[in-house]
This record gives C-alpha cells, structure tokens and sequence, in this order.
C-alpha cells in the first residue's frame, strides 16, 4: 500500500508521497475515509495520478482549482504530468 | 486571542524591543555593524544602497529604512549617515518621522569628523536609548494587533503540498481573529493572479492585483527577459509541478481562504485600519520580500522552505516550517517546525495549523527562533534599475 494526499474534495488528481510502481494501490483519506487508486503506471514521489478518469479537454483539478487541460484521454490510475496535461495561462513571447 | 508585547507611542505593538542602528547607505553600514556590537539590546543590519540611485531605485530603498525604524519591534531609531549620500540623512529622518513619533537620534561622520568620533557619539546615545528601552513593560494585547509575515523560499512540491497549506491555515485563524496576514512574492502568484483577483474585497483591489502582477512581467520585458518563460522550471518539473497555474496555487496558498482587503507597494507602511488578509508587491527573492514587509510593519514571519534555509531579518523572529521530512532531519538546526506530517496523513493541515497558531504565540511572547538565536540577520532591498 503506498500513500498519496488529496488536498481538495473536488481535486480529480492524487499527490504521491512515496514512489509508486504500475500495480501499486494508492491509499488516500477524505472526510475521515480512505479510498485507493490502481495505479496503471509508474508514479515518481511528489507527482500526480488520477484519482477518476479525466477525459480529453477537460479540467485536471488540483488544490480545488483547474490547474490545466488533459491533452488526451487519461485514466484512472494513470501518471498525470507534462506529457498529458496543458499549462491554460496565456502564452506570451 | 492574545499576545504579549510592548506599546509604542506611535500606537503600534511590538513583540521585541530594539535600539535599531540605522546605516543611510552603504558608506555607514560598518560604522552602524561597530556601534549596535558595542551596545547590547542594539542591532543594525547590511544596507549595501543608499547611494548612487535614481529616485525610483532609491524611494524603495528609502521606504525601507524608514519602514524599519517605524516597525514595532523597534523602541527608537539612531540614524548614521556618511553626509554625501543620495539617502540623506534628514530625508531619512523626515521619513521617519511621517510615520512614527518614537525617539529618534542622527549623527553624519563627516560632521563629526570620521568614525571614531562618530561611534563615540553614537554608542553613548544608544547606551542611553537601551537603558530607555529597558523601562518599557509587555502588557497583553489583543492579537489585532499583530501583522504577520508569510514568505516561501527553497520550494520544493512540498511547499505546495503541506507547507504553505498549513501556513494558509495560520493566516485564516488570524484573520478570523481580526489580525492581519501579509501574501507577497508578487512573481510567484504569475500564473494564479485571477484566482486571487476573484477573491478580492472590490473591484478596486481585483484591479490592484492584475496590476502589480503586469507591472511586474513588464519590467522583465524592458529587460529583455520574461518570466513565464520555463516557468515551471525543469528542476519544478521534475520535483512534479505539471503547470505555472500548479506552481503559483502552491505558492499562494500561504494566503489561506480569506477575501483579500487591499493591495500594498513595496516597503509601504500598513494602515492599522486594514485588518485580514493582504497583499504586498515584492520579489520572489526572500530576503529583500521580507525586508519589504518588515518595512510595512510586520512583527513576525512564517517562512516555508522545502529545500531549507538559514536566513532570518534583523528585526523581527521568522519562524522556518518545512512540509520535507528529510529536509526537517537534516537541517533541524535551522527550521522549527515540520510540516510533514500532512503528507503521510498523520496529521490535518487544521491539526498543524493550529499548533503552528500556538508557536506563533509563543513567539510573539519571547521564545526565540533558530534563525533568530543564531543571528541571521540577512537584508536585501528590491530594486528599480542599476546603479548610476
């Protein structure tokens, strides 16, 4: 069992706090209960796995706010991080 | 909610009670470090400007010694200056002066002719100011009273993760008790600006955040730089910060949940009547950010750092809190208290929150810092341009 933190009820992402290797369960706690999360890939510690699936273009939630956009389909229990999510501030040169 | 300090004629409390050295520009800074090391109960602090400064670069410099001797923490002030300084002497004084009435000496090594006359003088005057401050009494205040710093330097997800969390839960408690909390580090809410404009008081202060924050991005364009550029960095990327908004709501979250009541300019003094939650517009970089908000009138500060840091201000306790279980067990010496066990869910932000509010406390009511008993005094000041 490895851990993870959820930091808002409305966040669709799970921080790691340990390393996490495709096959782990990821415990975490909500309002008093623990939940836990597959994990389909490898997951370093610190960063961020879906704690439901996330589908193309929507929101990835952290910190109860959006933090970016899925660039693809991801699934629960898949890695979130550069190669599926877009930054949403302006682009400025 | 209440604290023990000390009453200033200027009606401000303070949780320390110093004679503060006060170097005009760099040319009297060593002058001011030799006589604060004669006289116990004085302090100074490494003024590197003063000098050779347009009047942009230099008012914030100006704001800041004045903001100094105006805070809380100080019971009087006396001023040294060289003589030829673009911070003259009786500007300094006369800034002083708009915003406090506590006693106040001045001495110019020109006129006094060189160093050591000058330090004779003056280490007489602050004896004589430190036997004064002796005198004064801690009374209980109400925590109304006090203005607390929020800062963040060495971040690491951590920060973001429990941190700066549990030091936004202090800034909600205080607030939610009439104290006022200070968000800064202007360049380090890039990218959540709006998130903090939504959660202004008025469409005066939502204005007043954008503003600081685009303000900011242009001057690194004049300078042909831009900051949004690898931001996050690579190092950020790889600790597991995904986006600029991510980074940013790590940061901001040393604000807590509260409506934000004004935005303040650099070094600015803080009304007393703006209670809650506020803004100041300083840089990312620590030492010059706190210095800017030690100038405001802040009495204490809550550092988060993941990666650790010594550093602490010449006026006022800074209370380091690390959410990295490794960096607390390396560098205890330096931090004093751990935020970690947010992250193996051993403990709530609420839980962490609440016993940094009791640090805080005690802080406020004597017990020195790490950073404070082992004298770190570190001073920057922002800056506009280059020297000329």
């Amino acid at each position: 069992m490895k851990c993870g933190l959820i930091i808002d009820p409305k966040d669709n992402v799970v921080v790691v706090t340990e390393e996490v290797k495709s096959g782990d369960t990821v415990a975490y706690r909500l309002d008093g209960r623990e939940f836990h999360i597959a994990a389909l890939q490898d997951v370093p510690v610190y960063h961020k796995i879906a704690r439901t699936s996330i589908p193309e273009g929507s929101a990835v939630m952290k910190y109860g706010q959006i933090i970016g956009k899925a660039v693809e389909p991801i699934e629960e229990g898949q890695y979130v991080h550069c190669h599926n999510v877009k930054c949403m501030t302006k682009e400025v040169l | 909610m209440e604290f023990y300090g000390y009453a200033r004629p200027d009606g401000r409390v303070g949780i320390r009670n110093y004679v503060l050295i006060l170097p005009c520009s760099i040319c009297s800074t060593d002058t001011t470090r030799m006589i604060a090391g004669q006289v116990e109960g004085a302090v100074s602090f490494n003024n590197q400007l003063g000098c050779s400064q347009v009047p942009s670069d230099m008012q914030y410099t100006l704001d800041v010694l004045a903001g100094f001797a105006a805070n809380p923490n100080v019971y009087g002030t006396i001023v040294v200056a060289i003589g030829c300084e673009t911070c003259q002497c009786d500007m300094v004084t006369e800034a002083i002066r708009q915003r406090t009435n506590k006693p106040l000496e001045s001495f110019i090594i020109q006129e006094e002719g060189g160093t050591i006359r000058t330090i004779e003088k003056a280490t007489r005057a602050a004896r004589e100011m430190v036997a004064q401050a002796g005198l004064v009494q801690k009374e209980k205040f109400p925590i109304t009273k006090l203005i607390l710093g929020t800062e963040c330097g060495g971040s690491d997800p951590t920060s973001g993760l429990a941190a700066n969390p549990v030091i936004g839960k202090l800034s909600d408690i205080l607030v939610e008790n009439g104290s006022t909390s200070i968000l800064s580090e202007t360049t380090e809410f890039i990218g959540a600006e709006q998130i903090l404009a939504d959660r202004a008081k008025n469409e005066e202060v939502k204005a007043r955040i954008l503003d600081i924050v685009e303000r900011y991005e242009q001057h690194f364009i004049r300078n042909g730089e831009n900051v949004r550029r690898g931001n996050p960095t690579p190092g950020n990327m790889a600790g597991g910060l995904t986006t600029l908004e991510e980074k940013s709501l790590g940061c901001i979250h040393k604000g807590g949940s509260s409506t934000i009541q004004a935005v303040y300019d650099y070094a600015k003094q803080i009304d007393e009547k703006d209670k809650g939650l506020i803004i100041m517009d300083t840089p990312g970089n620590d030492a010059s950010s706190m210095a800017g908000m030690l100038a405001g009138g802040a009495q204490i500060f809550v550092f988060s750092s993941g990666r650790g840091t010594p550093i602490g201000s010449p006026l006022a306790p800074v209370i380091k809190i690390t959410g990295n279980r490794h960096t607390y067990q390396m560098m205890e010496d330096n931090i004093d208290f751990d935020a970690s066990p947010v992250l193996f869910g051993e403990k709530t932000v609420d839980e962490l929150g609440e016993e940094l509010k009791d640090l805080l406390l005690e802080t406020c009511n004597g017990k020195k810092t790490k950073a404070e008993a082992l004298g770190f005094t570190e001073t920057a000041i922002m800056r506009a341009c280059n020297f000329v």
